[in-house]
């Protein structure tokens, strides 16, 4: 048994030896624009020319980084008419190693401050483009830990890097950037794609519980045991969350964080509101609940009743054009923004 | 849980580490652990059929003692029939349900009459097809006298729900994987490394070969009115390699899984695609059903020991019956007839059994006749996949009639090179082994470890480039 193990365990390590050597190869810029061109990601593209090409862009600009919420909520152009020289840097999908690898990118290109997005639910899992960004042994570095999420994350390196090998050798079309639009800002409207009949009913119950001593409305009137328990149990994970909230991307935003100190740049992070925020005045500022341990300084409106009607609205998370306007003005207006 | 999950990644190192831990208690404790472990694998996809799978143990458990307890016959036939209507009452309900309800209301539709029923929106729990066909020849076989009742329930229970065979076979026969569950079972390096060794080799068939194959195949049954004849062609061929892979790449994990718990499966793969006729085909095929017809449904129907008349009909019962064991379908079942139409000439003129080695038996390469015969019989299983393959008769019907069209003469406009090269290399391998149980077990065997290593290094590395998302066998569906 025992050799049977020793050998397993060789092989293994021998393995991932191998699959991170080879997933060490460093993938292009032009292959990231390749692979990313026509998906919900093309928004790479704009961000990696911003910083190829015309850095004096950055120079002294906000930068907002993160999911399409920021890449639909945040209007860099009304930023920019109101004397806030900004930049949106939001490409689809959550998490803040996508936001680390800009930063990254760009650190030595002298932006004012940076603006991670701050997310309601916690991150877990590694954003979708990861495996293209990141080597293995980079991803360490910016603080990912060893686990199922990094192994999944090899496999797709793996496979990645063996196919932009092929792109490589096959010498296939590396003009993809012609036919790019690079003009205009970063802000990319979101289309109207919700089919509702009201917004009334959305609440965000579930993230305000605690005000509620952690019972439902539903559950005010229920004497079971049941019931008890599950509130006995959210009481214990509302006390444990910090403690539970320790992932990996908690990493990454520390690693932003000392990224942002070495290089005298702020670092920010930013609520943008869901659908489900607008019906109740929730005051955010007070609001511990979806908090981590990297969220000092999050910029938050105290209220997002503003927004509480469908028309500023593409669907249940995101802003639309209206919306996004009015948002944006509103950060404006209440000086969350320009006291960077 | 799929095979090729992180899930079962997790899972089987833990439930191997701790079955072998209990090794050293007692064959109780590490059954029952099995058990928990099957039980567990199966409800990961939904645990409401796990009731499915204890009721069909308990039912052929105390009928398996009661027949063993009863000399009368009347009664040992009322209990095996306890058994087969228990058995195959769940699987009609789950699987066929639906399709009889609809079959007979496109029939009274047919005369004018409107049958007024609605179909169910029935959920067809994995496995169902496999584990009932396991427990309905266990009781088979106590009723034929050819195998004792256990009252070890526990063993009992292992036995219909071991996890590795549970969702896709091989379908084990009781007399096989049962009394392995009695025996004190020890730990075997040389048996362990042999499983390994065969689970890698399902997983490239699975990942690298089936998979890649996958996205050709699709495309060329969604797009088969806009595609030629040569394309369509090479999408059933991959489809060919597809199903080979796919299947005989479960069957393989599943081989190698129970090695390494001290279990040996019986082998339900020999190389199909090698055969030079198609009664060599359906013996090396999905060995294990094949089998389950032949001794459950042909030899008690009068086998080819009868007039010419009857053995038609027993193997048009077999091969229809075996079409539509693999889904509520008529395409399925016009697969089963076009395979016993294959068959029967060389059944009604003795020649059934004329190849029963494995071609080029002590050669290197087959002779010309060989390879045409090889070719031939591979040419007809092909274009039998088409129905099996197909949603519906008349889009086999209309990939058929793409084929045979005059477009079949302009180049291929579906042509991957490189999976091309792939399945290449994957042939070989499989010629370079056909003598052993799969074709990676004795390869290696005499090279040093250097190149042994190197080699299973690759394969592995293949595996994981090869590996997008977890997707389903496609044997899962029956």
């Amino acid at each position: 048994m025992l050799q049977f193990f020793g050998k397993s365990i060789a092989f293994f390590t021998l393995l991932l030896i191998l699959l991170i050597l080879f997933g060490e190869i460093r993938i292009s810029d032009k292959y990231l624009i390749y692979k990313t061109k026509g998906t919900d990601y093309d928004k790479v593209a704009w961000n990696l020319d911003i910083i190829l090409n015309h850095s004096e862009r950055v120079k002294n600009s906000i930068v907002f980084l993160g999911s399409s919420l920021v890449q639909s909520g945040i209007c860099d152009s009304t930023l920019n008419v109101n004397g806030i020289k900004s930049l949106n840097f939001g490409v689809s999908h959550f998490g803040n190693d996508l936001s680390l690898y800009f930063l990254d990118r760009m650190k030595l290109l002298d932006p004012k401050a940076i603006i991670f997005l701050k997310k309601k639910d916690r991150y877990t899992k590694l954003h979708k483009l990861t495996p293209l960004l990141y080597s293995p042994i980079g991803l360490i570095r910016m603080g990912q830990r060893f686990n199922l999420y990094y192994i999944e994350y090899l496999f797709k390196r793996i496979k990645h890097v063996f196919e932009f090998c092929c792109y490589i050798l096959l010498n296939e079309d590396t003009q993809e950037l012609r036919n790019y639009d690079f003009s205009g800002y970063g802000v990319r409207y979101s289309k109207i794609t919700m089919e509702f009949d009201s917004i009334s009913f959305r609440s965000d119950e579930t993230h305000n519980l605690y005000l509620n001593d952690h019972i439902y409305n539903d559950e005010l009137n229920s004497k079971s045991f049941l019931t008890k328990i599950k509130v006995v149990w959210r009481k214990f994970l509302f006390k444990t969350y910090h403690f539970r909230n320790h992932t990996s991307q908690e990493n990454f935003v520390e690693s932003a964080n000392e990224i942002c100190k070495e290089n005298n740049i702020k670092f920010y992070k930013i609520y943008i509101p869901l659908i489900i925020d607008t019906r109740e005045d929730y005051d955010y500022q007070r609001q511990m609940y979806f908090l981590t341990k990297t969220d000092n300084d999050v910029l938050c409106l105290s209220s997002f009743t503003f927004l509480n009607n469908q028309e500023y609205w593409a669907d249940t998370y995101h802003l639309n054009k209206k919306g996004a306007l009015l948002f944006t003005l509103k950060l404006i207006e209440k000086e969350v923004i320009i006291s960077q | 849980m799929l095979f090729n999950s992180i899930d079962f990644a997790l899972f089987l190192p833990i439930v191997f580490i701790i079955y072998w831990c209990l090794n050293f208690f007692n064959l109780r404790k590490q059954n029952l652990f099995l058990v928990f472990a099957s039980y567990l694998f199966y409800g990961w996809w939904d645990w409401r059929f796990l009731a499915l799978i204890f009721f069909s143990s308990v039912v052929d458990f105390v009928v398996g003692i009661s027949i063993n307890k009863s000399k009368v016959i009347i009664h040992r036939k009322i209990f095996l029939w306890i058994s087969i209507c228990a058995n195959i009452g769940v699987l009609g309900f789950f699987k066929y349900y639906n399709f009889f309800l609809d079959s007979f209301k496109e029939a009274f539709a047919f005369f004018g009459e409107e049958l007024n029923s609605n179909s169910l929106d029935i959920i067809l729990p994995v496995g169902i097809s496999f584990y009932t066909f396991q427990t309905l020849s266990y009781t088979i076989d106590i009723y034929k006298n050819k195998l004792t009742a256990t009252k070890d329930f526990i063993s009992f229970v292992a036995f219909v729900s071991f996890f590795p065979q549970l969702v896709a076979g091989p379908i084990e026969r009781a007399s096989n994987l049962l009394p392995q569950f009695f025996r004190k079972r020890s730990f075997n390096y040389n048996s362990a490394v042999d499983g390994m060794r065969q689970i890698l080799w399902g997983f490239f068939k699975k990942i690298v070969i089936a998979d890649n194959c996958a996205q050709y195949v699709d495309l060329a049954f969604s797009s088969t009115e806009n595609l030629n004849g040569s394309s369509l062609l090479i999408g059933i061929l991959l489809f060919s390699f597809q199903i080979y892979a796919d299947f005989s790449g479960y069957s393989d994990i599943a081989i190698g899984v129970s090695r390494l718990f001290g279990f040996k499966l019986m082998q339900n793969f020999a190389y199909p695609y090698f055969s030079r006729d198609i009664a060599e085909f359906w013996r090396r095929w999905h060995i294990s059903l094949s089998s389950w017809f032949r001794d459950y449904i042909y030899i008690p129907l009068g086998g080819s020991k009868v007039n010419n008349w009857v053995i038609i009909r027993n193997v048009l019962i077999v091969f229809i019956v075996s079409g539509f064991w693999h889904g509520a379908n008529w395409t399925f079942v016009i697969w089963g007839f076009i395979n016993a139409i294959y068959f029967l000439p060389l059944i009604l003129t003795q020649n059934n059994r004329s190849n029963i080695d494995i071609v080029a038996q002590s050669k290197t390469l087959p002779s010309l006749s060989e390879i045409l015969q090889i070719g031939f019989t591979f040419l007809l299983i092909s274009i039998s996949w088409i129905f099996f393959r197909a949603e519906s008769v008349l889009e086999a019907w209309v990939y058929l009639r793409g084929i045979f069209s005059l477009s079949f003469f302009n180049y291929p406009e579906l042509f991957p090179h490189f999976l091309f090269l792939l399945i290449i290399v994957f042939i070989v391998i499989e010629w370079l082994g056909r003598n052993n149980d799969y074709a990676l077990q004795k390869l290696f065997d005499a090279k040093p470890r250097i190149i042994r290593w190197g080699f299973y290094l690759v394969v592995t590395l293949s595996i994981v480039i090869g590996f997008d998302n977890e997707q389903d066998f496609i044997y899962f569906q029956f």
